[in-house]
């Protein structure tokens, strides 16, 4: 058995909405008393992105593709709406839980760092069961 | 039959869904609007299938050019 890393906690899923604001509106409506973020812009990932806050430290991220982002436009028109979902490293280095999480088959294509986290390290990774994985250095 | 170039070059119009695309040994991600860090690892897993490979994870991020594709691939394929 692979040595998997420990202690990752869950954050959020990342679900991609065709228009943001209009999706705020039925989440908030839906569940009015979940906190929700300030919209980020993230021109580097062509993304514009809301964090709404379900319970403690439980989120859902609402994704609007901007123009450009061809890949992930394709991926919503395609019908997969829920994008990936995302763990903090529990105060791990992310290098070291990628190494780990490489050893046990999940596959790196992505490294960044994300204004909507303050600039930390992240990383994008598919699973053996070819899930998107975000990790977020934390 | 057709080589490696011309096969991945299918791959390619298929998975950017961009019949345009003419791929040459020296093509990299910035002539190719489509291909980004998203629709790499799409291509990289079309490629591993379609050729019955599997690249290490050093070298799904450090691929340069469709020129290190190729030679990759074709070491992959002659080595098994």
């Amino acid at each position: 058995m692979a040595n998997y890393p420990q202690g990752l906690v869950y954050h959020h899923t990342g679900c991609v909405v065709k228009n943001l604001e209009q999706s705020i509106a039925h989440y908030k409506a839906l569940l009015p008393e979940a906190n929700l973020s300030k919209v980020y812009t993230i021109a580097s990932q062509k993304v514009r992105l809301v964090f709404l806050e379900l319970n403690a430290g439980v989120h859902l991220e609402l994704i609007e593709c901007m123009e450009g982002n061809i890949s992930l436009s394709k991926l919503f028109n395609k019908g997969a709406t829920f994008y990936h979902i995302a763990f903090t490293t529990g105060g791990q280095p992310l290098d070291e839980v990628i190494s780990q999480l490489e050893k046990s088959g999940f596959r790196l294509f992505s490294k960044f760092q994300s204004e909507a986290f303050d600039n930390k390290p992240c990383a994008f990774l598919y699973s053996p069961e070819k899930h998107m994985i975000e990790l977020i250095e934390h | 039959m057709m080589n490696t170039l011309e096969k991945l070059n299918e791959i390619f119009i298929e998975e950017l869904e961009n019949p345009a695309i003419k791929l040459t040994e020296a093509t990299t991600a910035n002539d190719i609007e489509e291909w980004d860090s998203l629709a790499h690892i799409q291509l990289v897993f079309t490629i591993e299938k379609a050729f019955n490979i599997r690249f290490t994870n050093q070298e799904i991020t450090s691929f340069k050019s469709v020129g290190e594709l190729v030679k990759s691939i074709n070491n992959k394929v002659n080595n098994g």
